[in-house]
């Protein structure tokens, strides 16, 4: 630790860097590998979740120190602080003579400054998705900021999720018909309130308040005299 | 026979609503259809039976053989049923205090069975629903006696209660099962006697009705009689569409062997 203190902040924070880098890169690689192997059973849906939430506070975590204008700051040992985002910005790679020729693909690899396509739309997306939050995070009122398009997704998803829960109740397709879905669809449970309350007037059916009972049941009943 | 078929539901709410748009569609009055039905099981499999010729012509039976999936001789069971068509006047009354009082007490004699037999419908993906059925009546006789001497046991019965009506070729057929109330002891026959409509618990508690439409084919299925009649239902299921929605359902819930 001695020698790890005594190094240049710039050193210490290329280290840094490169050990968060590499434990992002190893739990994004033992969840590909979780999720695509095809000789292991998949893993159970909670442990998926974990295993993305840990990646975004991992990715936090890299970001605040990525944007941390006093890293290393410590009054006591009288560290002055040192601005990482203005080091990095004005950082460039220069191999050193050191550097073996042979290894020229990993060479021009590291000296590559331009992003894969793909990558570089990603950065773009996620460029734009950050400014249309910040902007929504500006104004308070959410709702009014709505761009047209994103009303459009909206619609475009309500609308799909209604008629989804709405097949439900008025003709009880689905796995979950019955009671199973009490402990699972608390959420579809929110939904289907909500969409009683202002419902298609197409799909009433409810006048007795119960639910048609599935075609397929009904069609068993009528060729073989019962429900199994 | 073949038959081609598409289903679909009609709430209760709606079911008025329905009636007078088939009516129009169709230019008649809906027709009342009450039906009972017997649902029995062979207690045996028709064995070496069904290799020896037993009417019929030759030529169907060697046509039909390479289309089935199974042997010949399979051992499956089917149900069959017997169908009394009923009128309401066959049924019991509600008195207005309330008690009920059984129909006709010999309302099995009464000559308007038919012995029915509907085949799983034919697999493979399909706009319609293509499956066999015959329907024979029997003409004389105690109609539970003719199931039981052919070998069948009887399994449970229900009533359909509803309407019908005619375009083309097209058979609409708009009714919703009957149960029964539960009897304590298990019967071993069709009801001598029938309690008033009103009184029977329909299978789908909410009052919802089923829209069959039905084209039969005839008794030599050809493929271009199995397409046209492919295309007449689904020329309904378009102009039906926004009015009750006509689909194909689920082959194996159509499954009438016995298991």
């Amino acid at each position: 630790m001695a020698t790890e203190s005594s190094l240049p902040p710039e050193l210490k924070t290329l280290n840094t860097l490169r050990q968060r880098l590499m434990t992002i890169t190893a739990a994004l690689y033992s969840l590909r590998n979780e999720i695509q192997n095809p000789y292991i059973v998949l893993p159970p849906w909670d442990r998926v979740v974990k295993l993305v939430a840990d990646l975004g506070q991992m990715t936090k975590i890299l970001q605040d120190f990525q944007n941390n204008e006093q890293a290393f700051r410590n009054d006591d040992l009288g560290i002055s602080p040192f601005n990482v985002p203005a080091f990095l910005n004005s950082a460039v790679v220069h191999p050193t003579t050191e550097f073996p020729a042979t290894q020229e693909n990993i060479l021009g690899t590291l000296l590559t400054k331009k992003l894969a396509p793909a990558i570089e739309d990603w950065v773009e997306e996620g460029i734009k998705v950050a400014k249309s939050n910040e902007e929504t995070d500006d104004a308070e009122h959410k709702e009014q900021i709505l761009t047209s398009e994103q009303f459009k997704e909206l619609w475009y998803w309500a609308v799909l999720q209604a008629s989804d829960v709405g097949n439900k109740i008025t003709i009880g397709e689905g796995d979950e018909y019955g009671d199973e879905d009490e402990s699972s669809d608390d959420s579809d449970e929110e939904m289907v309130d909500a969409v009683a309350g202002e419902g298609p007037p197409k799909e009433a059916t409810l006048e007795q308040g119960k639910a048609m009972i599935p075609l397929n049941d009904i069609l068993k009943f009528i060729s073989t005299g019962s429900i199994r | 026979m073949h038959e081609v078929l598409l289903f679909g539901q009609v709430p209760w709410g709606r079911h008025e609503q329905v009636l007078k748009i088939l009516a129009g569609l169709c230019a008649m009055q809906p027709q009342r259809v009450i039906e009972r039905h017997a649902v029995y099981k062979p207690s045996q499999a028709p064995t070496q039976q069904r290799g020896v010729q037993v009417g019929g012509s030759q030529t169907i039976q060697q046509q039909q053989r390479p289309n089935r999936d199974r042997p010949v001789q399979s051992t499956e069971l089917f149900y069959v049923q017997a169908i009394q068509s009923l009128e309401e006047s066959d049924l019991g009354d509600k008195i207005p205090n309330g008690s009920e009082t059984n129909g006709t007490t010999n309302v099995m004699k009464k000559q308007s069975w038919a012995m029915q037999f509907q085949d799983v419908p034919q697999p493979g993906k399909r706009a319609v629903i293509l499956r066999q059925t015959t329907k024979s009546k029997i003409v004389d006789g105690d109609a539970h006696e003719f199931m039981v001497t052919q070998g069948n046991t009887f399994i449970t019965e229900f009533m359909t209660e509803g309407y019908q009506f005619v375009t083309g070729n097209i058979v609409l057929n708009m009714y919703r099962p009957l149960q029964f109330h539960p009897t304590e002891s298990v019967l071993s026959s069709p009801r001598e006697a029938l309690p008033p409509l009103d009184s029977l618990q329909p299978l789908d508690e909410s009052g919802a009705y089923l829209l069959e439409a039905s084209i039969l084919l005839g008794s030599e299925l050809k493929p271009e009689i199995e397409t046209q009649g492919t295309n007449e239902l689904r020329d309904l299921q378009a102009r039906m569409k926004g009015v009750v929605t006509l689909k194909v359902p689920e082959r194996l819930s159509l499954d009438t062997r016995v298991k």
